[in-house]
């Protein structure tokens, strides 16, 4: 095996194993998950109290939507940002400035480990919860786009992640970035499909948000899912994909080395 | 309570200085909060582009709603979120230590340490939204009302308070867990929409356990005049139970700290 | 004289979770994992007088800093009792904390981003140091510290040194009567840990302030601490002053002699051990009680050019009483 694969499959390794250490963690992420979806079932109901259907979507599908959302969710949602916070600020950062590996590509691979446990709880907790809403959706699953709508979701989780750790390299200028990764999540939660599906706003406001990365990140990857579309459609999601985590690759890594210039690797 | 109170002011002229060594953070949190204020503007558009209202709530008054929702949020961040958030790892790494050795409340140099005035330049983009609110309801807001309304905000920091120290007190059972700040953020999302919308169970546990639903809404529906004698008691009720509640809470969680190194 | 510190068999015990090893292990670690416990303090007597300066000696991982943090308010003991200044620290009495400090080498509570004053500041407002007395030890503290001109400057821009005297400064502006430190030169450069040294025996001496210091460093027990206590795997094994600590497990002394001229070795060997030789200098090991006899005899039988007494390495008299295990107390 290639030293450099082997390398960063060591530290995914050891990430997995830590993610099974911290199991309270990981069963209080549950109760996050469950309070998502809570807010937007109860947000949908009042919603669809007044009306059958927004577009395409019933109640029903608004909520199959999300449980959708919510197993891409699992995949997407490391705590990259969150480390990257928090060794600038502590000046743990320094430690791996000294070693033979990239930073970030180190916290990548290390929180992929993390997310493998929790992703696959998350994919059988979700999967369940599918089952018995809507149990005829496992009919009409695009099995054969399978390995495609695979990529596509790795694809989010490159483009979630990019974008939230350039927000969190922010903090090479702030006192702490914390708050404004929980800003930025706010943000992102609206625009990504999230907590609404993108249909539902406005078409002009729709074609706007398709130049920007959020759509990319649940929306999309959800329809191939939800509403498996051609070929063509798919790869050209791909396609858009691999452009944004290009260009997103680019500004964290000209913020790193801006940053690095004012690092002052001061912390306990 | 005297000698606290004077600590806290202390803390916030040292946080306030802090803020001034780090002018770009002033900046930056400007503009996220535009965009986040903006984002959740447009959410609640598209939503009442295809509906009337929400749980019989008109979209003046759900503006008004997030209106509260957000300035509860801008103090609540700038005055004990962060300190919150870092609680869990500071507690870990043993450096609470130093706190636990100071003659002032525990809690308050554990969870008012660090402050952030850097985010003190959103309550204006706060004010700009309760405008917007208030021209959506097509109304002048009587004074009295929205002043009374603001004070019910300010008290409910107490629950908030009180909640997220209960949260955070949990890290004392537990090992190492990042997940209760997600949980944590996610609660506050229950209380930036109108309460109407939980029904049955959930308009209970909202209301009376853990009251994140009436953070903003009781003090917009003060404003807009709409709010019960009863509730208000209850308001008040809840507050002082929940802060008495997670006072002793915390006080069991300090015989079970280990510190570290 | 009624004791200022008093600890009656204290006991401290922490739970952890065993992890099997392997990734198998991880997995059933997530369903079913076995608590143990260790005994971090293991049932501790001793009393300081007020005034006292004592050192806390052992290896890491022996106790003492979970002693120490019991002592001080921020350990919830297990079982035993405690009594500081007559509180009970773990209650964390106003009245109480302001009438001792900690400091830890490890750990900092000046604020990074702002100057040392600042944070002198805060600890004024929360020790409630009225303005004559907090001007009057700033200043005293400042110049016995010799870190006048670095108040200003930002905490973290100061060497360690600096930091370390800045945090003394914070820790002692509320005239103390009771300090606790721990580690305080760890990591600090020899001219600093003398510097140290000397103000935090003139603190003891002038203010009378008691004082109990953990550290790794033999020098900082043998210039400062008027009584040892050494704890090896949360047990008191000693407790007695630094000489006794000798007396008690030295039997010999070191003599180092330079003469004008190279002897035979068998002539050296009559007057003790030989321990080395180089060129015309001798070293030999000779019982303790005889020392000044063998010494006499050697200057009156060579030409000696220089000699000196050595006493054994101090730390290879505590490295002896951890594999031992030697209880003993010399009050």
């Amino acid at each position: 095996m290639p030293a450099l694969i082997k390398k960063y499959y060591s530290i995914a390794r050891t990430g997995f194993q830590q993610g099974l250490e911290h199991r309270v963690d990981f069963f209080i992420g549950i109760i996050g998950w469950s309070m998502r979806i809570m807010i937007s079932a109860f947000l949908f109901m009042a919603v669809f109290q007044s009306r059958a259907s927004i577009g395409n979507y019933n109640f029903s599908d608004t909520m199959l939507y999300f449980l959708v959302v919510q197993i891409i969710m699992t995949f997407s949602f490391v705590r990259v940002e969150f480390n990257v916070c928090n060794d600038i600020q502590t000046g743990d950062f320094s430690n791996y400035l000294v070693k033979p590996i990239s930073y970030l590509s180190y916290q990548i691979a290390s929180e992929l480990g993390k997310n493998i446990v929790r992703s696959l709880f998350g994919v059988g907790i979700f999967g369940v919860a599918i089952l018995l809403y809507r149990p005829e959706f496992y009919l009409h699953l695009p099995y054969l786009q399978a390995p495609l709508i695979l990529l596509s979701i790795i694809f989010s989780f490159f483009i979630s992640t990019f974008l939230t750790t350039s927000i969190a390299l922010l903090s090479f200028w702030l006192i702490s970035a914390h708050r404004v990764i929980y800003m930025f999540f706010a943000i992102q939660s609206i625009f990504s499909g999230m907590m609404i599906p993108i249909q539902f706003f406005p078409e002009q406001f729709q074609h706007i948000l398709s130049y920007t990365p959020f759509p990319y990140i649940f929306y999309y990857p959800a329809q191939m899912i939800i509403h498996p579309g051609t070929a063509g459609g798919i790869f050209h999601i791909l396609g858009a994909q691999m452009i944004i985590i290009l260009i997103e690759f680019i500004i964290i890594n000209a913020m790193f080395a801006v940053g690095m210039k004012k690092y002052e690797a001061t912390g306990r | 309570m005297i000698h606290d109170l004077k600590v806290f002011f202390t803390l916030i002229a040292f946080n306030i200085k802090v803020t001034l060594a780090y002018r770009a953070s002033l900046v930056i949190s400007l503009i996220l909060n535009i965009l986040w204020v903006v984002s959740f503007i447009i959410f609640i558009e598209v939503i009442f582009q295809n509906v009337v209202t929400l749980g019989g709530v008109s979209k003046g008054e759900t503006l008004l709603i997030m209106a509260f929702y957000y300035l509860f949020t801008n103090i609540s961040d700038i005055f004990y979120r962060d300190s919150f958030e870092q609680f869990g790892e500071k507690m870990r790494t043993g450096y609470i230590d130093m706190w636990l050795t100071k003659p002032a409340s525990s809690r308050m140099l554990m969870f008012m340490s660090n402050m952030r005035f850097d985010y003190i330049t959103a309550i204006a983009v706060t004010v700009a939204l309760f405008a917007y609110a208030f021209r959506t309801l097509n109304s002048t807001p009587d004074i009295h009302l929205l002043l009374f309304g603001i004070g019910i905000s300010l008290i409910a920091h107490v629950i908030f308070f009180s909640v997220l120290s209960m949260l955070a007190t949990l890290n004392f059972w537990l090992e190492k867990t990042d997940t209760l700040n997600m949980v944590a953020w996610q609660l506050t999302q229950v209380g930036r929409y109108p309460r109407a919308i939980y029904t049955s169970w959930a308009r209970i546990v909202f209301t009376y356990v853990l009251p994140l639903a009436i953070l903003a809404n009781l003090p917009a529906e003060v404003a807009l005049k709409i709010a019960t004698t009863e509730s208000i008691i209850v308001f008040f009720a809840i507050t002082i139970t929940l802060y008495i509640v997670s006072f002793l809470f915390w006080k069991k969680g300090l015989t079970r700290y280990s510190s570290a190194g | 004289m009624t004791p200022i510190i008093e600890v009656k068999h204290l006991v401290k015990k922490y739970s952890f979770y065993k992890k099997e090893p392997g990734l198998m292990g991880s997995i059933k670690g997530l369903f079913r994992r076995e608590k143990l416990y260790v005994e971090a303090v293991k049932g501790i007597n001793f009393s300081i007088k007020p005034g006292e300066f004592i050192g806390f000696v052992g290896p890491n991982g022996a106790g003492k800093t979970t002693t120490l943090k019991m002592l001080s308010g921020i350990l919830y003991p297990t079982s035993g009792e405690i009594q500081v200044l007559g509180y009970k620290p773990f209650e964390r009495k106003p009245e109480f904390q302001k009438q001792f400090s900690l400091v830890m080498g490890q750990k900092n509570q000046l604020w990074w981003d702002l100057p040392a004053m600042e944070s002198f500041l805060l600890n004024k407002a929360i020790y409630e140091i009225p303005d004559e007395l907090f001007k009057k030890n700033l200043d005293e503290l400042s110049e016995l510290l010799d870190i006048k001109d670095f108040l200003d400057v930002q905490v973290r821009k100061l060497s360690l040194g600096q930091r370390m005297k800045c945090e003394l400064i914070a820790a002692l502006l509320h005239s103390p009567k009771v300090l606790f430190l721990d580690e305080p030169t760890i990591g600090l450069d020899v001219v600093s840990q003398n510097a140290i040294r000397e103000f935090l025996k003139k603190y003891n001496k002038e203010k009378g302030a008691t004082i109990i210091l953990t550290s790794h460093y033999m020098q900082d027990i043998r210039r400062l601490c008027d009584r040892v206590v050494i704890i090896d795997h949360g047990a008191l094994l000693y407790d007695g002053t630094y000489d006794a600590l000798h007396t008690q497990y030295s039997d010999s002394k070191t003599l180092e002699f330079t003469l004008a001229e190279k002897i035979d070795s068998k002539e050296i060997e009559r007057f003790g051990k030989l321990i080395s030789q180089k060129e015309n200098t001798y070293t030999i090991d000779v019982p303790r009680e005889k020392t000044a006899e063998v010494t006499g005899k050697i200057l009156e039988t060579f030409n000696v050019d220089d000699i000196i007494i050595h006493e054994r390495d101090i730390e290879e008299i505590i490295g002896e009483i951890f594999t031992t295990k030697h209880v003993s107390n010399h009050q």
